[in-house]
């Protein structure tokens, strides 16, 4: 029996030693999944985390589709050509609703969110990284402050009332973001939509003065598919407008103008630069989509398919009917941007602007140079109404000639004429790039839709209506 | 004066095969002499026959002997008592000593005659040792040797009148008339329950006997479960076999199914099936000889896998014939030894291995064909025409538009019978055992292979098994079990759950497939024709042991496992039809590679002091490695539709995965019982794993059990009829690990194509600092009673509780995620599962019936943020709520249609009718609108045999679950346009004062309709039903018939799954409800006939 006792004895102290040398054989882990201390102890890992940032706004709840087709929807821009489950039937419809299962901006709204996320985390850990140089980090945290900056005004522009709604603009306006908090019980407050715009642009400042201070650090790419320097002025130019702040908008954008490096497409090359994954040389930033990018905006244009679910997005005849817009011998109108086809006996006019099937997604243009001169134009008239016209006109007029050479040379006696003219020019040139409900609302316009499926077909300004809900969960 | 056989004390085989003292020494004063019988049989390994009558007379005896045999002891013991012994075959049998005119009449009447004959059990094997004696004649006795044959000499009366008796361990008695005949072939019925019977506990230590089991373990065997139905995996084989464990059926060919022990231990995940944000697994572990099961999907895989990748069922790795015993492990003192993963219960399989004695050669072939049964009932082409032009007209269209837009009137395709079709079923298995004294071996063979009813679906599948086992000397001995296997598998989805509208043709006119333009849905018959979905994947599953025995008493045993699993699935979607049209063609190939490992070693020690004190040690050591490698390509764009290989592709993606996780754990267990008569288990398991990165994370979960075998107490020793009655109590913590990699720490993953060609990666779960592993607590009170040997019954009560139960709870958007992984609440499982079994025939006609029960309540006992979080997605539409069941349908009352406006409605929280429009969809305005889990479950088996015919009736009922039936099929024709709905529909309202079922149709579209409440009383179903699963029966030749063929044996018999269905809520007469609902795809009902030859 004594022997027994021994023998176990041994075999005991046996599995002890051998468990000792286990927690070498435990360090193993997964490649698929990183934790976030791990990603950011070098440069290659941070700059992925950058690089996600650009991805999660391509996402369909945002450019790719909620948020970039959200007010030409609710605009009047698009009118559906399917009748089962449209996307953002309810938002176009404006059953406002703020129940996550009825607002269909939900989506967006929980991802500009995750975009935020994504791009505070980068903030938050970047300098954790030892093998980077001070300018490269510069480039990164610029990056991350810009698209920061994106997400709360994409917010502020769904989710509120425009800036001059309220003299001082301290209506309610969206949560800020500027600190990622760890912990499920905490809950945000909202900010005043003054305080989400000096928000962003404090951000955009920041990431201003970072640029001036990096290098280029992605390998690949277009830079026009990078943001930069040029892409966060012209971004603030869009803010300024959107604030009333005509000054700065003029200057900004005339400077982008002046500086020639995005030079307007010519009326002869306009077509060819909606095409495939042509970069447009007048854009100042586009969202790249490589080869075989699933689930395109373009998708919701592409009548082609025979799912015909995916071609749901038909031009609406307020912007194409009649001949009131466009001119025969517009470039961007029916004869040249825009497709027809038949559908359940109904003949539908599709813009061939992002028109592509999955495998030749076109790149989203998020702001161009044509957009500048129009700022330019509003921004000129609106800081000066009598002086302004003519600047005005000169910017507005090479739009207008550009799209199409027989038009007359524009002018107006009045500042409210030259603004409306400035918001057809803007509806002509930027429809489906997300901007017709934003410049409705931001121009204390009516909303005037004749040919829409939805029981509300316009309403006057002010309205609650301008502002989206806010989705709650559930 | 009649001899009664009563085995009492059996050893395993496994004992038997452990190095044997022939050579006994014994020092006792004044003991009992069952416990030095007990010794003696111990020390000896040899077989045991008394009756307890022959000495419960025997006065305490003193013995002093050493390195004696066994013949030696013996008569020291028999000296001067009223009964006398034999040694025959390692076997001892006690009997009384003739009187002396039994002698006198015995050499009178001395001319005898011979007879001779074998003995069987009733599952075709020869039986060794098996006691055959002449009633009233306690002289004439003889044993049956390995091939189960006996010579036994009658007198001539005797050979005439007289009865033999054919008793064995385990087995129900025989009685024979002889009536002169010279040979007598006797199958024996295997006992409800005896103590003799051996368990499979754990992996890590020796079968127990069943008295020796303290925790609350069901066994299934081979026999219970009937694997010549034809099912292709075993975990659905499980419906109905043991109290307690419900087995949630599918319909899909070659999927795994849901299986709850004792409820659902784990939260429902309120996010889905979405595998990114995975909870915890609420599945068993299952362990097949030592070696665990590996899920073939963990949770840190890519979206390029998880979205598009088919997987296979593991568990189909493993043929069900190849099964001698399945042990689910159920509470603390049985499953805690598992320690982390077994939180949901553990499920262990061991497969059969080689008898010695002579080689034994088994056929078997079957062959059948199935047919869909309780279908959903769908429009036909009129019936659907008609509805859509009233819905056309509903919503506002002139009945001339409403005529033209709801299509043909006149055409019906019966899409479902097109896709359709009557399948068929193969199945052919061979296998070769035997061996000799020191090795054992056993070969099997098998080649499945059956359709599914949908076109283009069908599964084979491969076994092979190798098993050796072989004694080197009396301190050695290995063993040896490889078996691989392959599986093919056609799986085109098509499309059959989305019901194609009737009123479209299938072809052009051109002999083209018809493609539906507005449906979003492709052809499903050109999706046959063109498209291409195969899986076909090799699995090898081996291990290999070597057990030592330096001492007697002490074990040390290694055991090396691998589970390994290569799976090649091609997709193609064909340019041809809508699924690939978009893309010019769609080919994905995955290539999947899970290598896991496991070593075990342990020590056991089981030492008996004073003879009664029996101790059994366990201490053990386990090292696991699990490797996950991934490879997919895909292309787009094929210009040649002859030649589709990723290389005539236009367009080229291509991801690959690499994950690997590993484990340690230290098991211990100790048992301990006093005189055979108390028993006391205690095991704990430490865990630790890789899979919270560099920060090792261990845990010790431990269980105990106690067992009172009262039978054994004096007070109930004179109750002749009591078997066992036994108390049993457990308790015991558990753990639930599987939530996947680095939880808590906050992960990024990466894109599969980056941004502009560069890698990029995105933030894919919140860090969670504060989470913590999930537990359980265990405790479990049992009762076993046996009468007469023929009556068994088994209660266990038992109360689960889940702390820490982790689940992903909603938090604001804007923190950046919609929810997080957290420990949210306790939920508890109460519940009694009972097993009641009877002979209650044991004669010529047996009848043989075992009822199983499992009743179980769940609830959330705690939240810990006092919150709930609630999701109304139709395919979860649960809460976690205190006071709530988890798995409870949560949703809103229905109010029926309203008579005035036709519209849906629904009760508020007041209680005031409400339209759905206005009904608040605030999940505290919802209501359990039900449990989906049924209060109780189980099955009822009934064995009848007469002569060689045996007939199997397996009944399975279901009392109280309740069903969330899809809306979709008839949702107030909201879809009526894009696809087909159920006959239900004809009920709709159709004009003021109308009292109808079904709301006014309106496509909805447009603000016309009602919103959709998924979620509604409106769809559920009381799914309690008995359904006759299996009906079978089998006529095996008599063995005197097949005697001229050389012994052959041969067993004809005919099957017949899913016969009938009795549910509690009929379906209205034309319409459908529970019964058609429950599957989207439906049942099939398979027949079956085959043959079975051993020789």
């Amino acid at each position: 029996m004594r022997q027994n006792k021994h023998i176990i004895i041994l075999s005991l102290i046996a599995i002890a030693l051998n468990s000792m040398g286990c927690r070498k054989f435990l360090e193993s882990h997964s490649e698929n999944n990183v934790s976030v201390a791990e990603l950011f102890t070098d440069y290659e890992g941070a700059r992925t985390a950058i690089i996600g940032c650009y991805n999660k706004m391509k996402t369909s709840a945002y450019y790719t589709k909620d948020f970039y087709a959200y007010p030409e929807l609710t605009g009047g821009n698009i009118n559906y050509a399917i009748t089962k489950a449209p996307s953002l039937y309810h938002n176009y419809s404006f059953t406002n609703v703020s129940l996550s299962t009825y607002n269909d901006m939900y989506n967006f709204y929980t991802q500009a969110y995750s975009v935020i996320y994504s791009a505070n985390n980068v903030l938050e850990n970047v300098d954790n990284v030892t093998n980077a140089k001070v300018t490269q980090l510069n480039r990164i945290k610029a990056d991350a402050y810009t698209i920061r900056a994106m997400a709360h005004f994409d917010l502020v522009r769904v989710f509120a009332q425009d800036y001059s709604n309220s003299p001082t603009a301290n209506h309610r306006g969206i949560v800020i973001k500027i600190k990622n908090t760890d912990s499920i019980a905490s809950f945000n407050t909202y900010s005043t939509v003054k305080q989400v715009y000096d928000q962003v642009l404090s951000d955009l400042d920041t990431a201003i003065a970072l640029y001036a201070a990096s290098v280029d650090i992605y390998p690949s790419g277009s830079s026009q598919t990078w943001l930069s320097a040029n892409a966060a002025n012209a971004l603030k130019a869009r803010v300024c407008l959107y604030k009333g702040d005509y000054t700065q908008a003029y200057n900004l954008s005339t400077t982008i103008i002046k500086s020639g490096k995005y030079p307007l497409l010519t009326t002869s090359n306009y077509d060819a630069s909606w095409s495939k994954k042509n970069i447009s040389s007048e854009s100042i930033f586009e969202l790249a989509f490589g080869a075989g990018t699933g689930g395109g905006y373009g998708d919701y244009f592409n009548f082609t398919i025979p799912q015909t679910l995916y071609a749901q997005f038909a031009t609406s005849n307020d912007l194409i009917g009649n001949g009131v817009l466009f001119d025969p011998a517009d470039v961007r109108g029916h004869n040249f941007l825009f497709k027809d086809t038949t559908i359940a006996g109904r003949t539908y006019s599709f813009s061939s602007k992002y028109f592509g099937t999955a495998d030749s997604t076109n790149n989203i243009k998020v702001i161009r140079a044509s957009e500048l001169y129009l700022i330019a134009a509003e921004s000129a008239v609106q800081s000066d109404p009598i002086n302004g016209l003519s600047t005005a006109a000169t910017y507005l007029n090479a739009i207008r000639t550009r799209a199409n050479p027989n038009a007359t040379y524009f002018t107006a006696a009045s500042k409210q004429a030259m603004l409306d003219e400035i918001f057809n020019e803007r509806r002509r040139e930027l429809c489906f790039e997300g901007h017709l409900f934003f410049d409705i609302a931001r121009m204390h316009r009516n909303l005037v839709r004749v040919d829409c499926s939805s029981n509300i077909k316009g309403f006057t300004y002010p309205n609650t209506l301008y502002a989206c809900p806010i989705p709650t969960l559930y | 004066m009649r001899i009664f056989i009563i085995v009492l004390l059996v050893v395993s085989l496994q004992v038997s095969a452990r190095a044997f003292s022939q050579k006994i020494s014994l020092s006792v004063k004044d003991a009992r002499i069952e416990r030095i019988l007990e010794v003696i049989k111990q020390q000896s390994g040899f077989l045991l026959f008394y009756d307890y009558d022959l000495i419960k007379e025997v006065k305490p005896l003193t013995i002093n002997i050493k390195d004696a045999s066994v013949s030696q002891l013996m008569d020291l013991i028999v000296k001067g008592q009223p009964f006398e012994y034999t040694i025959q075959n390692n076997t001892i049998v006690l009997k009384k000593k003739p009187s002396f005119f039994e002698t006198v009449t015995t050499s009178l009447f001395s001319d005898e005659i011979q007879i001779k004959g074998h003995v069987y059990s009733d599952g075709g094997e020869p039986l060794q040792g098996a006691y055959v004696s002449v009633k009233g004649n306690s002289k004439k006795i003889a044993i049956t040797n390995a091939n189960g044959e006996f010579t036994l000499s009658l007198s001539k009366q005797e050979s005439l009148q007289g009865i033999l008796v054919f008793s064995f361990v385990g087995y129900n008695k025989y009685e024979y008339k002889v009536s002169g005949h010279k040979s007598v072939d006797v199958t024996l019925a295997k006992n409800i329950q005896s103590l003799g019977d051996v368990v499979v506990t754990n992996s890590y230590s020796k079968p127990k006997r069943k008295e020796e089991v303290t925790g609350s373990i069901s066994v299934v065997t081979a026999k219970d479960l009937q694997v010549d139905r034809p099912i292709e995996s075993f975990d659905k084989m499980l419906e109905g076999m043991a109290a307690g464990v419900q087995v949630e059926t599918n319909t899909e060919l070659g999927t795994p199914v849901k299986v709850n022990i004792r409820g659902q231990n784990s939260l429902t995940n309120l996010n889905g099936a979405n595998i990114t944000t995975l909870t915890t697994s609420s599945q068993p572990l299952y362990i097949i000889d030592g070696v665990p099961v590996m899920e073939q999907r963990r949770s840190d895989e890519p979206l390029a896998f998880i979205n598009n990748e088919e997987l296979l069922n593991p568990l189909a790795g493993i043929n069900p014939s190849d099964i001698e015993s399945i042990s689910v492990l159920k509470d603390a003192a049985a499953a805690s030894i598992y320690g982390a993963n077994a939180s949901n219960g553990v499920i262990i399989i061991t497969t059969k291995k080689g008898k010695s004695g002579k080689t034994k050669l088994d056929i078997g072939y079957s062959n059948g064909w199935a047919q869909s049964i309780n279908g959903i009932k769908w429009l036909n082409g009129k019936q659907y025409h008609d509805l859509l032009r009233e819905e056309y007209v509903n919503d506002g269209k002139s009945p001339a538009d409403a005529e033209l837009l709801a299509g043909s009137s006149t055409m019906n395709t019966p899409w479902f019978e097109l896709t359709n079709r009557y399948s068929t079923f193969d199945d052919a298995e061979i296998e070769v055992s035997g061996g000799g004294e020191a090795t054992q071996f056993r070969l099997s063979g098998s080649f499945y292979n059956q359709q599914a009813i949908q076109k283009g679906n069908d599964y084979q599948k491969i076994y092979l098994r190798a098993r050796i086992d072989h004694k080197v000397n009396n301190q050695f001995s290995f063993g040896l079990n490889l078996a691989p296997s392959i599986t093919h598998k056609h799986a085109v989805n098509i499309y059959g759950v989305v019901p194609i509208i009737p009123n479209v043709p299938v072809y052009n006119a051109d002999s083209t497939f018809f493609s539906f333009a507005n449906l979003g849905v492709p052809n499903p018959l050109a999706v046959i024709a063109q498209n291409t979905d195969y899986a076909t994947g090799g699995s090898f599953n081996a291990n290999t042991h070597v057990d030592f025995t330096p001492i007697k008493n002490l074990r040390f045993s290694t055991l090396i496992g691998i589970d390994a699993l290569q799976n090649k699935l091609t997709l193609f979607q064909s340019p041809q039809n809508a699924t690939g049209a978009s893309k010019g063609g769609f080919e994905q190939i995955f290539d999947r590679s899970n290598f896991s490992w496991i070593s075990t070693s342990q020590a056991n020690w089981s030492p008996t002091f004073r003879q009664v004190h029996k101790l059994d040690i366990t201490v053990g050591f386990e090292a696991k490695s699990e490797d996950t490698k991934l490879l997919s390509g895909s292309g787009t764009g094929f210009t040649y539709s002859k030649l589709i290989e990723l290389s005539t592709a236009t367009n080229h993606f291509s991801a690959s995965s690499k994950d690997l996780t590993k484990s340690y754990s230290v098991v211990s267990q100790v048992l301990y019982n006093y005189n055979s008569k108390y028993f006391f288990s205690l095991s704990s398991r430490l865990d630790a794993a890789s899979i919270f990165g560099k920060d090792v994370n261990s845990t010790v979960n431990s269980g105990f059990g106690v067992g009172w075998l009262i039978n054994k107490e004096n007070l109930f020793r004179q109750y002749d009829w009591l078997d066992i009655f036994r108390l049993r109590f457990s308790y015991g913590r558990t753990g639930n690990s599987r939530i996947g990699s680095y939880a808590a720490r906050g992960l990024y993953s990466f894109e599969t194509q980056g941004y502009n060609n560069i890698v990029s990666s995105y933030i894919s779960t919140a860090p969670n600092p504060y989470l913590t592993w999930e537990t359980g607590y265990k405790q479990n009170i049992g009762i076993d009673m046996g009468f007469l040997k023929r009556f068994n019954v088994t209660v266990d009560i038992y109360k689960n509780t889940t702390v820490n139960a982790i689940n992903p709870v909603g938090i604001p958007s804007e923190n950046g995620f919609t929810s997080i992984l957290a420990n949210v609440a306790d939920l508890r499982n109460k519940g009694v599962d009972a097993s009641i079994s009877a002979q209650i025939f044991t004669g010529k006609f047996r009848w043989t019936s075992t009822l199983n029960i499992g009743y179980n309540k769940n609830i959330v006992s705690k939240v810990y943020n006092k919150s709930s979080y609630y999701s109304s997605d139709p395919s979860i539409a649960a809460v976690l709520k205190e006071g709530v069941s988890t798995s409870a349908v949560w949703g809103f009352r229905y109010a029926g249609v309203d008579t005035a406006t036709g519209y849906e409605q629904y009760y508020d929280q007041s209680g005031k009718v409400v339209s759905s429009k206005n009904l608040n969809r605030l999940p505290s305005n919802a209501y359990s609108l039900g449990d989906r889990l049924p209060k109780a479950q189980g099955g009822f088996i009934n064995t009848f045999s007469y002569e060689g015919v045996s007939l199997t009736v397996n009944l399975i009922y279901n009392f109280g679950g309740y069903f969330l039936a899809d809306y979709n099929n008839e949702n107030n024709g909201r879809n009526l346009s894009n696809r087909n709905q159920s006959v239900n529909l004809l009920d709709r309202w159709t004009k003021s004062g109308d009292i109808a079922s079904i709301p006014r149709l309106a496509s909805g579209i447009y603000g016309t309709g009602n919103p959709i409440v998924a979620n509604s009383s409106r769809y559920v179903y009381d799914n309690t039903y008995i359904k006759l699963s299996n009906v079978s029966i089998a006529y095996g030749v008599p063995k005197s018939m097949m005697r001229r063929v050389g012994g052959m044996t041969l067993m004809v018999y005919g099957n017949i799954t899913n016969l009938a269905y009795w549910y509690k809520e009929k379906s209205p007469a034309g319409r459908n409800g529970i019964k058609e609902y429950r599957f989207s795809f439906p049942e099939a009902q398979t027949f079956t006939w085959g043959v079975k030859i051993g020789i």
